[in-house]
């Protein structure tokens, strides 16, 4: 029969409730159930497809439902339903739709023509029926198959209760919607055939790009050992480097520290800072300094003190240049081209020494206006005396050395110039020290002082003016007491301070302030206010004595003292005066005042 | 695979080697100029170097691979060889850098300052300058004395 040779798919035997062999009446109950129904309610339309059948559920029905339906049909207990019973029931009581199992015991009793003709009718419609049952049936169970096998790729186990054992067998599991696909090893050798050009060409990339890192890395050590070697060769060990960011190149680089700041300098608009950089088209070490914040853009300038005098033409209210300071010998042109490191770093040493030396000089000079110093510009600083006028004067480098050049020829106050700028120098250092010192004895006795006074250019006005006062106070003494008292002679004697008094008592135990304080009280003869004693004796011996202090580096103080007269003055004038009336008085009338007038008191007379 | 692997970790260790040598460079460079300084940078220079030629051998390692691949096979011993090479430049040159790092290490305190922590300070130039500036007065004063400073 057909549904014998159908689909070659195993279908799951519990699905199969009609027999697939009807004709020879299995013992199931039903297909006869259903061949019943179907015989009662279609015989008229044969063709009615299975589908609308409604007593298609019967046939459904799973035999713990029929068998109980049949019972109460025949109302009969289990155990006397039996097959025969039931094929003798059925062929007895709807003889006209005797099923096929009957046309066997019919045949022979060779019956109606009728009834035959029926037969054949119902034969053809279960025919139709049976294999239209079985094509809905193998379709359902391909579709079961379908969704068990896609349901395997996720749900294997569910997806195992429902799949056919040939399926199973035949087909691999989660294989229908490609989530996994079985990948079958390979032959190496074809592998490697198939991938071998690109992984050639990519070994032969690899080797290249080493290649040329192994060159760049080397041209870059090259430079890099190069660097090195030149920073050993000019950085000696006392010189302060440390690692900076170079903020122009971004570069990690070292920097060098020029400043003195940590030698006792104040000046804080520039720290002093280079960075030692290679530069790299010529391979050559160069020092650029770090342009400070203040000077900005402008960045480092090429500056050095210079110190021109003028003297002034007694007939002519003008003044002639007469002497200027040679630039330090380091500061030839601009060395920053070259590879003289030592050489820059001196210079730039020098230019910010210089620029300090500037600065302070500019602070100190604020209130000496009135004693005819003045600051003409920001690097310029003028200081006029009675018959000359001092200019120091911060000046670029190029200029003035090319200024220098012009006119070799010695000048008479060269030599001055040069000695006034030396030692406004040593002031400089001195200060320095003494900032030193300040630091250090901070712990030991705290803000005793207050802010150290700078003392450059006081010092110098000092001893000029002195200088000048004391000429004036010679031709007084000369003219009052010389002139005036035979046979008197004059004495003139420094009277400077020579030691700090008390800088280096014994209860400075520090070893370094200690050592600071002598190399302070070396300067002192240059520091103190210079002071200067005369003695005027007659030929009897009397002594008079006239001395001549500048406590503010810039008044006079002259005191005169004649046995118990002691005055002060502020005034020449008045110095004149008195010593004029001291001469007249007493001594040219050789009395002692003492034996004369005991009683009067000691002059003082100050002016103000 | 492996092998780019390999060179992968090897250029890594090259470079951070090499960012590493400059800064222990550096701390060289505070003592300058002492024969034992100049022969720590010396040393330290070689091993910039032999890290360099251990890349150059990872070069030549791949490009005998390549050739072995290309079904040349005389070329394995070379191989071989580039191999050995390049693990024994590795070996000195660590051993090399570690021997550094002792030195240093050994070094802080007596001919070093501590590395992080203290700065060094550029004391005395006080000092300095006032030498030049003696110096250079004493040239004044010694010099052509024609014109001394006036009294009036």
């Amino acid at each position: 029969m057909s549904d014998e040779q159908g689909i070659n798919l195993a279908l799951d035997p519990n699905l199969i409730t009609l027999p697939l062999n009807g004709s020879t009446g299995t013992t199931t109950t039903s297909p006869l159930e259903m061949d019943t129904a179907a015989g009662t309610d279609t015989t008229a339309k044969p063709k009615v497809s299975l589908v609308d059948n409604p007593h298609e559920m019967y046939g459904q029905m799973p035999l713990a439902q029929l068998v109980p339906l049949i019972l109460q049909q025949r109302q009969i207990p289990f155990s006397q339903l039996l097959e025969q019973n039931i094929i003798n029931s059925m062929s007895g009581d709807e003889q006209p739709f005797i099923p096929e199992e009957q046309t066997v015991d019919m045949a022979e009793s060779g019956a109606l023509n009728n009834r035959r003709g029926q037969d054949e009718t119902f034969a053809s419609i279960r025919a139709n029926m049976v294999e239209q049952t079985n094509v809905a049936l193998n379709e359902a169970s391909l579709a079961l198959e379908t969704v068990a096998l896609l349901l395997s790729a996720t749900r294997e186990s569910n997806a195992k209760a429902s799949i056919s054992p040939f399926l199973k067998n035949t087909v691999p599991l989660r294989s229908l919607n490609s989530d996994s696909v079985l990948q079958q090893p390979s032959e190496p050798l074809d592998d490697l055939k198939f991938a071998l050009g690109w992984k050639l060409k990519c070994l032969d990339d690899c080797k290249n790009k080493l290649r040329r890192e192994v060159d760049t890395l080397r041209a870059t050590l090259e430079r890099e050992h190069l660097y090195w070697r030149k920073i050993g060769q000019y950085i000696k060990n006392s010189d302060v480097v440390f690692k900076m960011r170079d903020k122009s190149t971004g570069l990690k680089a070292i920097a060098l520290k020029f400043g003195y700041e940590d030698s006792g300098s104040a000046y804080r608009y520039d720290r002093g800072i280079a960075i030692l950089r290679n530069r790299p088209e010529s391979d050559m070490l160069e020092l650029v300094p770090v342009a400070s914040t203040r000077d900005g853009p402008r960045g480092f300038q090429e500056k050095l003190l210079r110190v021109r005098i003028f003297t002034k033409i007694a007939s002519e209210e003008d003044y002639i240049f007469s002497g200027e300071s040679t630039l330090q010998d380091n500061a030839e042109g601009s060395v920053f081209n070259n590879e003289n490191i030592r050489g820059q770093i001196s210079k730039l040493k020098d230019i910010i020494f210089e620029k300090e030396l500037m600065y302070q000089l500019k602070r100190e000079c604020a209130p000496l206006i009135s004693y005819g110093v003045s600051i003409e510009n920001e690097n310029k600083v003028v200081m006029e005396l009675p018959n000359e006028k001092f200019e120091i004067e911060l000046v670029s480098c190029d200029e003035s050395s090319m200024a220098n050049h012009d006119h070799d020829n010695p000048r008479t106050n060269d030599r001055r110039a040069n000695l006034f700028l030396i030692t406004l120098r040593m002031l400089l250092i001195v200060q320095f020290k003494k900032n030193i010192r300040r630091g250090l004895a901070m712990n030991v006795s705290s803000s005793r002082r207050g802010p150290e006074d700078i003392l450059l250019l006081r010092p110098l006005l000092a001893k000029l003016r002195h200088q000048n006062y004391k000429i004036l106070l010679r031709m007084i003494i000369k003219d009052n007491f010389l002139e005036m008292v035979q046979g008197s002679t004059v004495e003139e004697q420094d009277n400077t301070p020579r030691d700090d008094a008390g800088t280096n008592s014994a209860r400075v135990l520090d070893r370094h302030i200690y050592k600071l304080n002598s190399e302070i009280d070396a300067f002192n003869q240059l520091i103190n206010y210079p002071s200067t004693l005369f003695t005027l004796k007659t030929a009897t011996g009397e002594a008079l004595t006239v001395s001549l202090e500048l406590p503010n580096y810039c008044n006079a103080k002259i005191e005169v003292s004649y046995t118990s007269f002691h005055a002060k003055f502020s005034e020449f004038k008045e110095a004149e005066e008195f010593l004029h009336f001291l001469v007249n008085e007493y001594v040219n009338k050789s009395q002692p005042p003492l034996n004369q007038g005991g009683e009067d008191p000691p002059l003082s007379v100050t002016s103000r | 695979m492996k092998l780019s692997a390999a060179i992968e970790i090897r250029t890594s260790h090259l470079t951070n080697s090499c960012t590493v040598t400059p800064g222990k460079l550096r701390q060289r460079a505070e003592g300058m100029q002492s024969p034992y300084v100049q022969e720590r940078l010396q040393s330290l220079e070689t091993i910039d170097l032999q890290l360099c030629s251990m890349l150059q051998e990872v070069s030549e390692v791949v490009f005998t691979f390549s050739e072995i691949k290309r079904g040349n096979v005389d070329v394995k011993p070379q191989f071989t060889q580039h191999v050995t090479r390049f693990y024994s430049l590795l070996n000195e040159s660590t051993g090399k850098l570690r021997d550094e790092i002792r030195l240093l290490d050994e070094n802080v305190g007596k001919r070093l300052l501590p590395i992080n922590n203290v700065s060094k300070r550029a004391l005395g130039q006080d000092d300095e300058k006032l030498q030049e500036q003696m110096k250079l007065l004493q040239e004044v004063l010694e010099g052509p004395g024609e014109h001394p400073p006036p009294t009036a």
